[in-house]
């Protein structure tokens, strides 16, 4: 039974995951990325060993994006047939949006904290920006735990 | 392998060769000194000036993006490096620099001073008298102004009715009006109160025997000489920017020079004679041997550790295992007496590595790429001799699951790639049990590997006790328990948990030391209770077991000691749960490894769309995937490798491994931009 309420539902959840992991990566970035310029007004040599801590909260942002983009396949928005979806399978798409949508939207912000953190480390002590590294990473694992969750529902999901 | 043997030694030198002696001993890098005296830690002033000038002139080096991660060091023999720094005035090059440094700094500071003059002067330039003849009335004084509009004008002509006043426009520029007031000397006080109300603002005009113009003439030839001094300091140090790899060199040398001579001084000494103490390795001795025999009134001698001394820990491995010891110096080395878990680390890690990469198209970039970056950067080749491996390992698993850079080989559609696709076992993201069993399955093994080594290394310490009841006993409970409850319901199984769990409540914990009588009746006691109750002994144990916990009563005053181990013991066996949550933690390496897989299907599946685009459809799609595929092995090696990282530090290590050993660090050269060949 076809409903365009549910496809609504379920584009909601696919926008929902890029639109909040977005945020939560541009929210870390932008911590991590102004104390990161506050140090290269001194050391301008310390920019290769700061980008990655400033580009660590960003994978977020793709996580969420690949959520949606699979979303997308799965209802067939990029071509191929469209599937008649009914209000609850709109909803259930909806929901395994959200793992990936909120995980990603908290760790990237909690990331970029981190990562700010790290920033100020290499700042003081360059040869230890691999430990400032790992503890971002550490963040990391629970918005990767969260696309898997959404991956895993969509692909498991019948229409 | 594992940790060296070391050997403490004192060395005793006579205070006329002490510094010819040190410096040999620098040379050799064998001996980590343990006996200093305390001396204040300073750095000479040559230092900083050198560092200094490094800084000045490092932003005309140019650079490659790989020397942004890891920066270039200047490979050198020990000999050239002495040659060279005895060759070359660094002091001199690193004073030039400052002089010229602050020269530019003087001179821009005029510079700023004569175009701020010259710009209040532009709108003045319609003067066509010399700016001394404004001054040269005798009651009347002249007072340059700039006023923002005309209505200001009027305003102000209106107003100021009870001073005389007259007034001269030199220059309009949009809106505002720069002219002269002509007041007499007795109002000027006055006039400029009210000027500056109407928010008039009065200039200073320089009183030289000028008109504007010639002045702002002059003043632009000025700036132009100043320029042409900045260009050419700016060339100057341009040229010396190209003796930076001098400096480099003669920075490291007097640094290694200057901590070489503040060791020195901080040796204890006697009236004649100084003293090194400290630790060898045991085949170094003769190095050490030959040194002291070429020096006359140098004598060594090995000395016995003082008895709650803890000596430095090295470690050394086979050449395969290493790099790993990078990953253990990171944690902690070891205590003396600890087992150096380098050569399992060396087995794990490019296993677990390549489980959260699985890829085979990114182990080959990854393995290429490594053996690249070995030919290309100095220094310490560990981390990349890690890389290489886990790329090499990743190859296989990568084609387990099927992954050749995603599902490009199946999305090209040559017979030929397609091929590749038959050495996959199973397709994680249809199928993703298999994925999730084999992690946890390596994450057990990786646990109880753990516990195994504690045993051993007990055992190595004489620690039987210890080895048997806090170790031994976790071992056989967690291979009996799972086996039991998965497999099948063997007696045996069940005997070989009651007697663990028994063993882990009563001895875990071995505080207080009871009476052996109490001890046995208590052991006894918990022993027939489990038994019965997991149906091992007959169902009449449990009268037994009452008639020892009668006793037991009745002796409580000797037992309650037991009754605290027990308590301890029920405690411990609690930590059954992080066995749990520790094996649980490896499925992380099945969801880093389908990131891996489902982000390079994306990029594909991007790419082939843009590839409809007409004409530069196929730029397009080239362009998507080799920026989709970089992103995906930058951030997916990453975390791989980080998680990898993890699961050694606490899941393993937390099973036996406490490190904090102090790191054996002999005396010796140690640079920042020079590699000693």
């Amino acid at each position: 039974m076809s409903d365009p309420l549910g496809m609504a539902i379920a584009i909601a959840g696919g926008s929902l995951a890029a639109i909040l992991a977005g945020i939560g990566s541009a929210i870390g970035i932008g911590y991590t990325a102004q104390a990161a310029n506050g140090v290269l007004s001194e050391d301008p040599d310390k920019f290769g060993q700061l980008l990655i801590l400033v580009a660590l909260p960003g994978t977020q942002g793709f996580y969420g994006f690949l959520g949606a983009f699979l979303l997308m396949t799965k209802i067939g928005l990029l071509g191929g047939t469209v599937p008649a979806i009914s209000l609850w399978q709109g909803l259930q798409l909806f929901f395994a949006c959200m793992p990936v949508a909120l995980a990603g939207l908290v760790s990237a912000i909690w990331q970029g904290k981190v990562c700010t953190a790290g920033v100020e480390m290499v700042a003081k002590k360059p040869q230890e920006s691999a430990k400032a590294v790992i503890y971002g990473i550490l963040v990391e694992i629970y918005a990767v735990l969260g696309l898997i969750v959404t991956i895993l529902s969509l692909m498991g999901m019948k229409l | 392998m594992a940790t060296v043997p070391l050997e403490k030694v004192v060395i005793v030198v006579h205070k006329s060769i002490k510094n010819q002696f040190v410096d040999r001993l620098h040379k050799l890098k064998i001996i980590h000194i343990t006996e200093l005296k305390e001396a204040p830690v300073y750095t000479p002033e040559e230092l900083d000036k050198i560092k200094e000038a490094i800084i000045q002139i490092g932003s005309y080096q140019k650079k490659g993006i790989l020397d942004n991660f890891v920066p270039p060091r200047i490979p050198l023999s020990l000999k050239d490096f002495e040659q060279l720094t005895k060759k070359y005035d660094f002091q001199k090059t690193a004073e030039e620099l400052e002089q010229i440094k602050k020269e530019r700094e003087i001179l821009s500071n005029q510079l700023q001073n004569l175009r701020n003059l010259s710009s209040t002067l532009i709108p003045f330039q319609p003067l066509k008298y010399r700016l001394t003849e404004l001054k040269t009335f005798k009651k009347v004084e002249t007072i340059p102004v700039i006023i923002k509009s005309e209505e200001i004008y009027t305003a102000i002509e209106s107003s100021i009715t009870d001073i005389p006043f007259s007034f001269e426009i030199v220059n309009t520029i949009g809106s505002k009006i720069f002219g002269l007031f002509f007041v007499r000397q007795v109002d000027v006080q006055k006039f400029k109160g009210k000027l500056i109300e109407f928010g008039c603002e009065i200039i200073d005009l320089p009183n030289i025997d000028k008109t504007p113009k010639e002045l702002i003439h002059k003043y632009n030839q000025e700036i132009e000489k100043i320029n042409k001094h900045l260009a050419e300091l700016n060339q100057k140090e341009i040229t010396l920017a190209q003796e930076i790899v001098n400096l480099k060199i003669g920075y490291d040398w007097i640094e290694n020079e200057f901590r070489k001579n503040g060791v020195a001084s901080a040796l204890p000494e006697t009236s004649s004679t100084v003293e090194i103490i400290g630790w060898i390795k045991k085949k170094d001795i003769n190095k050490l041997k030959r040194l002291v025999e070429e020096f006359k009134f140098v004598a060594f001698e090995r000395i016995e550790p003082e008895p709650d001394e803890r000596p430095p820990v090295a470690i050394e491995n086979p050449w395969w295992s290493t790099p790993y010891e990078m990953l253990i110096r990171l944690y902690s080395m070891p205590e003396q007496k600890e087992y150096d878990p380098t050569p399992f680390i060396a087995v794990f890690f490019p296993i677990f590595f390549a489980l959260c990469l699985t890829d085979a198209i990114y182990g080959i970039f990854l393995a290429l790429f490594s053996i690249y970056l070995m030919r290309k950067v100095p220094g310490d080749k560990s981390l990349l001799w890690i890389l290489f491996a886990g790329g090499i390992i990743t190859i296989f698993t990568g084609s387990m699951v099927g992954g050749w850079a995603g599902n490009l080989f199946d999305l090209i559609g040559i017979g030929f790639f397609k091929n590749f696709k038959k050495l996959m076992l199973f397709d994680p993201l249809t199928n993703p049990m298999p994925f999730f069993y084999l992690s946890l399955g390596i994450g057990y093994v990786h646990v109880f590997l753990g516990v195994l080594i504690e045993v051993f290394d007990d055992l190595r310490n004489k620690e039987y006790a210890r080895a048997i009841f806090e170790n031994l006993t976790w071992a056989v409970l967690i291979v009996s328990l799972p086996l039991y409850f998965t497999i099948f319901k063997s007696p045996i199984l069940k005997i070989l948990i009651l007697l663990s769990v028994t063993g882990i409540i009563l001895f875990s914990n071995r505080t207080g030391n009871p009476p052996l009588i109490d001890q046995i009746l208590w052991t006894l006691f918990v022993l027939f209770l489990l038994g019965t109750l997991m149906k091992i002994f007959p169902n009449f144990f449990k009268y037994i077991c009452l008639g020892i916990f009668v006793i037991n009563i009745v002796r409580i005053k000797y037992g309650k000691k037991v009754l605290v181990r027990i308590a301890w013991g029920l405690y411990t066996l609690y930590g059954i749960t992080s066995f749990v949550s520790n094996i649980l933690s490896y499925i992380r390496l099945m969801a880093l490894g389908m990131v891996t897989g489902g982000i390079a299907v994306t990029v594909n599946m991007i790419a082939w769309m843009v590839l409809k685009v007409p004409v530069i459809g196929i730029i397009l799609a080239i362009v998507v995937l080799i920026v989709g595929h970089s992103f995906n092995i930058i951030i997916n090696a990453l975390s791989g490798f980080i998680h990898t990282m993890r699961l050694h530090y606490i899941e393993f290590f937390g099973r036996f491994y406490a490190g904090g050993g102090k790191m054996f660090k002999p005396f010796g050269m140690e640079t920042k931009y020079v590699e000693i060949k």
